[in-house]
């Protein structure tokens, strides 16, 4: 049995925004996340490496209360897999994924933090739904 | 959290197999070598200094986005260890098993050293009980095969289950004791506890009295 859960979060118009994400990036990029949440499920403590090497961080500014899990895929770039961590339900929900760009600074898609804010203010407040990250 | 149907769908895609193959190598060794490295309780620069690397080099090892670990570094880190690590090609259905069954325990090694005492001390166990002659009270031979399963229950079996079904089959072939009782309690529950001193005296070596 795995130690955490991950749910894909389906907003109230049907669409899941984390398997729009997956459906839109290249191969490598997908198996990559798929094995970075595979390996997360299976890790009991997500704090016992070094912080710098942490697959997960919880925003405390703009976007407080997102948790982002970094995922770097050679050649294609920095992800940021973005949900809600509940640590105490050993959960964590999606609301969606981006990459990081520098030049100029930014995400693919755009607003990709934003939108994920929403999110999650929109399932806090009851609207929506999860189901099994699949 | 990916299931067999899930990752098999996604296998039919042969550009996703290609990624999935490569994807996986880069990530589940370090996963595995983390995973061994703090079951031992060691520091990375513990494992360095075992594998003849430098903690650097481990710390790299264990990160999943760096991407370059060599064969090189992963014998070296594999005979820090005292393990081997051998690379095969096996079908798909192999490393989809591989992927789901995963976890920080699947991935958890014994040493060469670990394997070989506990291959050691089950023979001597399963000496001791051979050796018993047949006209033994019930309760000798039942203490006996219970310090085996009790063995069992210790993890000494657990990184080896060629030994573990041996001791299961032994208990199969006897019929004598129920799974999992400890060789103390089995002792303090059966009638060797209120047996003579003389009955005691057969109990054999390394039986608690």
């Amino acid at each position: 049995m795995p130690y955490w859960w991950f749910y894909d979060y389906i907003t109230d118009q049907h669409r899941c925004p984390i398997l729009d994400w997956w459906g839109l990036q290249d191969a490598y990029v997908q198996a990559a996340f798929d094995l970075l949440v595979k390996t997360l499920s299976e890790t009991e403590d997500w704090e016992a490496v070094e912080s710098s090497k942490r697959k997960h961080r919880v925003l405390t500014k703009q976007h407080a209360g997102i948790c982002e899990l970094v995922f770097e895929v050679k050649g294609f770039g920095k992800y940021r897999a973005l949900g809600l961590w509940r640590p105490h339900r050993r959960d964590f929900v999606f609301f969606g994924a981006c990459r990081k760009r520098m030049k100029p600074f930014g995400t693919v898609p755009p607003h990709a933090f934003e939108r994920a804010y929403g999110l999650m203010r929109q399932f806090q407040e009851g609207k929506g739904d999860i189901r099994d990250h699949v | 959290v990916i299931t067999f149907s899930s990752t098999w769908s996604k296998l039919r895609s042969k550009k996703y197999r290609e990624a999935f193959v490569f994807q996986a190598f880069r990530r589940i060794i370090p996963f595995q070598i983390s995973a061994m490295r703090r079951k031992r309780g060691w520091s990375q620069q513990d494992l360095a200094a075992q594998a003849n690397l430098t903690q650097g080099v481990i710390s790299r090892a264990e990160d999943p986005d760096y991407g370059n670990l060599t064969v090189n570094t992963i014998c070296r880190i594999a005979a820090g260890f005292d393990v081997a690590f051998i690379g095969k090609f096996v079908p798909f259905s192999e490393l989809d098993r591989w992927i789901t069954n995963l976890s920080e325990e699947s991935g958890i090694v014994p040493s060469f050293q670990e394997e070989n005492k506990a291959l050691a001390e089950s023979e001597r166990m399963r000496a001791l009980f051979v050796q018993q002659p047949t006209d033994q009270p019930f309760w000798d031979r039942r203490v006996v095969l219970a310090m085996i399963i009790d063995r069992d229950s210790e993890a000494q079996y657990q990184h080896n289950p060629p030994e573990r079904e041996r001791a299961l089959s032994s208990q199969i072939q006897l019929e004598l004791v129920p799974q999992r009782l400890s060789g103390i309690d089995a002792y303090r529950n059966s009638p060797a506890n209120n047996a003579s001193i003389s009955q005691r005296s057969r109990l054999p070596e390394g039986v608690a009295k």
